[in-house]
C-alpha cells in the first residue's frame, strides 16, 4: 500500500512542486499520473523512491514512512520501488545482457541465478536473441524495454515509468503501454507519468490528475480530464 | 570474483592514470626495500664490530707473558665489572692466524715467524661507554707495545645507521604520502569518468558499498602489483651487487641476504602496498563519492 498524506514539496529556489497531495494506491493497482510539463508528476516519482524528501506531509511505503528510513533501507526501497526512466539511463559501454543483469548483481545474486533471470526477462519484453547488443544498436523503443527489463527483472513490488514513451513514436509508445499493462497483470504495482492522453484514455485505469502541484483529479477508472 | 572482473574493466579504460599510480607507488616500495636491506645489513655490521674485540693491547714481538701475568691481567680487567670478553692470543696463535690468512702468499710466509710477532690481549666490554678505562687499565700493563681501540669506530658507524635510518623514514614518509595523493587523484578521476554510471547505480538501489568496490579494489591492486614489482627490482639489485659488495664487505658476515628475510620483506611489502592503496581508495571514494 502506498499512501501520501498531505505531502508538499518547495524546492530551495522557492518553487512548490507539490502542494498537501493526498492519494493512496493499493498493491496489483495500475494508476497514471498525468498533467502538464511542471505539473509535479515527476516530483511525485522521486518521492516515492527518495531521491528527494518531502517539506511536510507523509510518505508510507508498505507502512514504512520514507522520511525516517536509514541509507541501507532506501537501497533496499529503490530495489522494490523499480524505475523506468524517460531517457532509458542504460549503461552505453555494456550490452544488453549486462545492462539488464546490473539489477541482480545489486541484488547479489549468483552468475548462474543472474543469467537464467536475465534471459528470461529480456524474453518477457521481447528482447530474446539481442542480449550481446549495445544500446547504441537499438531502436528508441527497444531500448525502452531493456529498461524495463532491468526494472523487473529483479521483481520489484512497485513499478514506476517516469514518461516511457516521451521519446518514442506512437505505434512503438503504444507497445510499451501494452508491457507495462502485462507486468501489472503479473501483480506488479504499475505507477505512471504520461502526457499521452490518448492512451491514458484507451487503458480505462485509475487516473490522477495533477495541476500545478495540486491533485484536482482522481478517477477509479477515468479519463484524462486536465 | 565479478568485482575484481569489474575493477580490471575499470583500469583498463584509464592505463595512463594506472600506469602513473603504480610507478609512483612502485618508487615508494622500492626505496622502502633498499632502505629495508640497508638497516637489516647496517645492524649485522654494526653486531659485527660490536661482537669483535673492541681493544687490542699487543706486547713487545717475539714476547709471550706466562699464566701469572694474564690472571693478573684479567683479573684487573674483570674487577670493574665492565668486561665482557678476554682472550690472550699468543705469538705462536698470531703466526697461525697470520698463516692462515696468508696461506696463498708464500713469499709473506717465508718472511714471517712467531719471533717477530707481537702477543696480544683482546678485550670487549659490555656497554661501548665502558671501553676508555678498560682500555687504560690494559694501556699501563707491563710489557704493552701498542693499544688498538674501536670505540670511536663503533661509535661513528652507530651514528651514521641512526642517520641512514632518519633519512630513510624521511624519505619513506614523503613517497607514501606522495603515493596516496597520486592513487587519490587517479581513482578520484576514475570516480569522475563514471559519474554516470554510479547515478545509474544509485537509482537502481545499489549500496554504497557496491559503488565503492570497484574503487577500493582497484587501489589495493596499483598497492600490491607495485609491491610485487618493486620486491622484484630490489632482489635483482642486490643480486646484481652481491659480488661487488661481498668483496667490500670482505669478513663481514652479510652476503647472501638470507632467502626468508626477502620473502618477509615481499610480505611487509604487499601489506603496506595494499594499506596505501586501501587508505587511498577510501580517501578518494570518501571525498569524490558523498551522498
Amino acid at each position: 500500500m502506498i499512501v501520501f498524506q498531505q505531502v508538499t514539496k518547495k524546492f530551495n529556489d522557492g518553487t512548490k512542486a507539490l502542494k498537501k497531495a493526498s492519494f493512496q494506491i493499493k498493491p496489483g493497482e495500475f494508476v497514471f499520473f498525468v498533467g502538464s510539463s511542471g505539473a509535479g508528476k515527476t516530483t511525485i516519482m522521486k518521492l516515492l523512491r527518495r531521491e528527494i524528501l518531502p517539506s511536510s506531509g507523509t510518505i508510507l511505503i508498505n507502512e514504512l514512512d520514507l522520511s525516517q528510513i536509514e541509507a541501507e533501507q532506501i537501497s533496499d526501497l529503490r530495489r522494490d520501488v523499480a524505475v523506468c526512466f524517460q531517457d532509458y539511463k542504460l549503461l552505453n559501454d555494456r550490452t544488453v545482457f549486462e545492462n539488464v543483469a546490473l539489477s541482480l548483481e545489486i541484488d547479489g545474486l549468483e552468475p548462474k541465478e543472474i543469467k537464467e533471470k536475465t534471459i528470461e526477462a529480456l524474453k518477457n519484453v521481447g528482447l530474446k536473441g539481442k542480449d550481446k547488443f549495445f544500446p547504441v544498436q537499438l531502436s528508441g523503443g527497444e531500448l525502452q524495454r531493456v529498461g524495463i527489463a532491468r526494472a523487473i527483472v529483479s521483481k520489484p513490488s512497485v513499478l514506476i515509468a517516469d514518461e516511457p514513451t516521451g521519446n518514442l513514436d506512437p505505434k512503438s509508445g503504444f507497445k510499451i503501454f501494452k508491457l507495462f499493462k502485462e507486468i501489472n497483470l503479473s501483480g506488479t504495482t504499475v505507477l505512471m507519468a504520461t502526457h499521452n492522453s490518448s492512451v491514458v484514455d484507451k487503458f480505462k485505469e485509475r487516473v490522477i490528475v495533477i495541476k500545478n502541484g495540486k491533485i484536482i483529479n482522481d478517477s477509479k477508472k477515468g479519463k484524462y480530464q486536465s | 570474483m565479478k568485482f575484481l572482473d569489474s575493477t580490471i574493466k575499470l583500469m583498463k579504460r584509464s592505463p595512463f592514470q594506472v600506469l602513473a599510480a603504480i610507478m609512483a607507488t612502485t618508487m615508494t616500495l622500492l626505496v622502502i626495500s633498499v632502505f629495508s636491506l640497508l638497516s637489516f645489513g647496517s645492524i649485522k655490521v654494526l653486531k659485527y664490530f660490536e661482537s669483535a674485540p673492541q681493544v687490542i693491547a699487543f706486547f713487545k714481538p717475539g714476547e709471550d707473558l706466562d699464566d701469572i701475568q694474564i690472571a693478573n691481567i684479567k683479573a684487573q680487567l674483570e674487577k670493574t665489572g665492565k668486561l665482557n670478553d678476554f682472550r690472550y692470543v699468543s705469538t705462536r696463535e698470531a703466526e697461525a692466524i697470520y698463516k692462515e690468512k696468508n696461506k696463498d702468499n708464500p713469499l709473506l710466509l717465508e718472511l714471517v715467524d712467531y719471533n717477530i710477532l707481537p702477543a696480544s690481549i683482546e678485550i670487549s666490554a659490555n656497554e661501548l661507554e665502558d671501553l676508555s678505562e678498560l682500555n687504560k687499565i690494559l694501556s699501563i700493563q707491563e710489557g704493552v707495545d701498542d693499544v688498538v681501540f674501536y670505540e670511536d669506530i663503533i661509535e661513528n658507524l652507530g651514528k651514521w645507521i641512526r642517520s641512514i635510518k632518519s633519512l630513510g623514514l624521511g624519505v619513506i614518509g614523503y613517497l607514501t604520502l606522495e603515493s596516496i595523493l597520486v592513487i587519490l587523484v587517479v581513482t578520484g578521476m576514475q570516480i569522475a569518468v563514471k559519474r554516470d554510471e554510479i547515478e545509474i547505480k544509485k537509482l537502481l538501489g545499489a549500496t554504497r558499498s557496491f559503488i565503492i568496490k570497484p574503487f577500493m579494489i582497484s587501489g589495493v591492486l596499483y598497492g600490491l602489483i607495485s609491491s610485487f614489482i618493486a620486491w622484484i627490482i630490489s632482489y635483482l639489485l642486490l643480486l646484481y651487487s652481491t659480488p661487488f659488495l661481498a668483496n667490500w664487505l670482505q669478513d663481514i658476515p652479510i652476503l647472501p641476504v638470507p632467502f626468508w628475510f626477502m620473502l618477509a620483506l615481499l610480505g611487509a611489502e604487499l601489506l603496506f602496498g595494499g594499506l596505501i592503496g586501501a587508505i587511498s581508495g577510501l580517501i578518494a571514494t570518501r571525498r569524490f563519492l558523498k551522498e
